[in-house]
């Protein structure tokens, strides 16, 4: 399910990055400690918080989830297996789904708000004005610093930021 | 879904020690679940935790009563102990707990606040 936001483009999204990391005073190079903003998320975004569910309570394909909760803010369900793994075995993938819901949570509270109540299928919008799009693209950009991964390697990136292959070949595309 | 006074002042001890939910879990010997149920309140706070808190990270006096406040202002299900209690008591409370479901926090505090004055001078 995707909704339609205003559009960004991948300029702004590097700038977002970086106010991001500047947000919860993470430098702006190196690997983004996602557990530790998850921690801080209430801090900067009024009424956010973060739980860890059994995995049964979350559908099988979702390993985490933004919804919104009634203190006007938003609640941030993960799977146990998500941030266990994350935890223990910094796995960069698990990682990433955490911060695409972190992201989530950071866009909307800068303006990018779904325009309609509808919803749209997966793949449908064009990437730009895709609520999913912008939340995945920011969170690789938080991730893995533009200018500091310049030149890098598929498996230096992966080692560098702790992010999984896919994350690290998109960045090698960009 | 929110913190409770619980789950902020831990959120807090954590952060100032450089921890996650994760850590805690383990320095509690309990599941990231659990934990986190725990501070979001679904659950009540386990007794044994104070002390396992309280020894870990060293709290003084007046951070272990904060810690207890935080506790009691955190508890989300109240035992009653049958056989401690008469019939009618146990009506009561019965009573009493289905009543305070969805009351605003100001009638529940005037009401203990009361029930509280009336216990003091018996």
């Amino acid at each position: 399910m995707d909704y339609r936001t205003k559009p960004v483009s991948r300029k702004h999204l590097r700038i977002y990055a970086q106010v991001l990391r500047r947000l919860f005073d993470v430098p702006q190079d190196g690997p983004f400690p996602v557990l530790t903003v998850l921690e801080r998320l209430g801090d900067y975004f009024e009424g956010c918080c973060f739980l860890v569910v059994k995995d049964k309570y979350l559908p099988k394909q979702t390993p985490a989830r933004c919804t919104a909760n009634d203190n006007g803010g938003f609640t941030i369900e993960i799977k146990q297996s998500v941030y266990d793994g994350a935890f223990e075995r910094n796995i960069g993938a698990y990682l990433g789904f955490i911060c695409h819901e972190i992201c989530h949570v950071f866009l909307f509270s800068i303006g990018y708000r779904p325009l309609y109540e509808r919803s749209f299928a997966n793949n449908t919008l064009p990437a730009y004005c895709s609520v999913e799009w912008q939340a995945k693209a920011l969170s690789g950009e938080v991730m893995i610093p533009y200018r500091e991964s310049r030149g890098m390697g598929l498996d230096k990136i992966m080692e560098t930021y702790h992010v999984s292959k896919g994350f690290a070949k998109t960045r090698i595309n960009l | 879904m929110a913190y409770t006074s619980f789950g902020e002042y831990v959120r807090i001890l954590r952060i100032k020690h450089h921890q996650v939910m994760g850590d805690m879990a383990k320095i509690l010997g309990t599941t990231t679940p659990y934990l986190s149920s725990v501070e979001n309140g679904r659950k009540n706070v386990p007794k044994e935790w104070i002390d396992k808190i309280e020894k870990h990270y060293g709290l003084n006096s007046a951070d272990k009563a904060k810690l207890i406040n935080a506790v009691d202002e955190s508890k989300v299900q109240y035992k009653i102990v049958p056989k401690n209690a008469g019939a009618a008591q146990r009506k009561a409370a019965v009573q009493f707990a289905r009543s305070f479901d969805g009351m605003d926090d100001e009638t529940a505090e005037k009401i203990i606040a009361l029930l509280n004055a009336k216990e003091e001078k018996a």
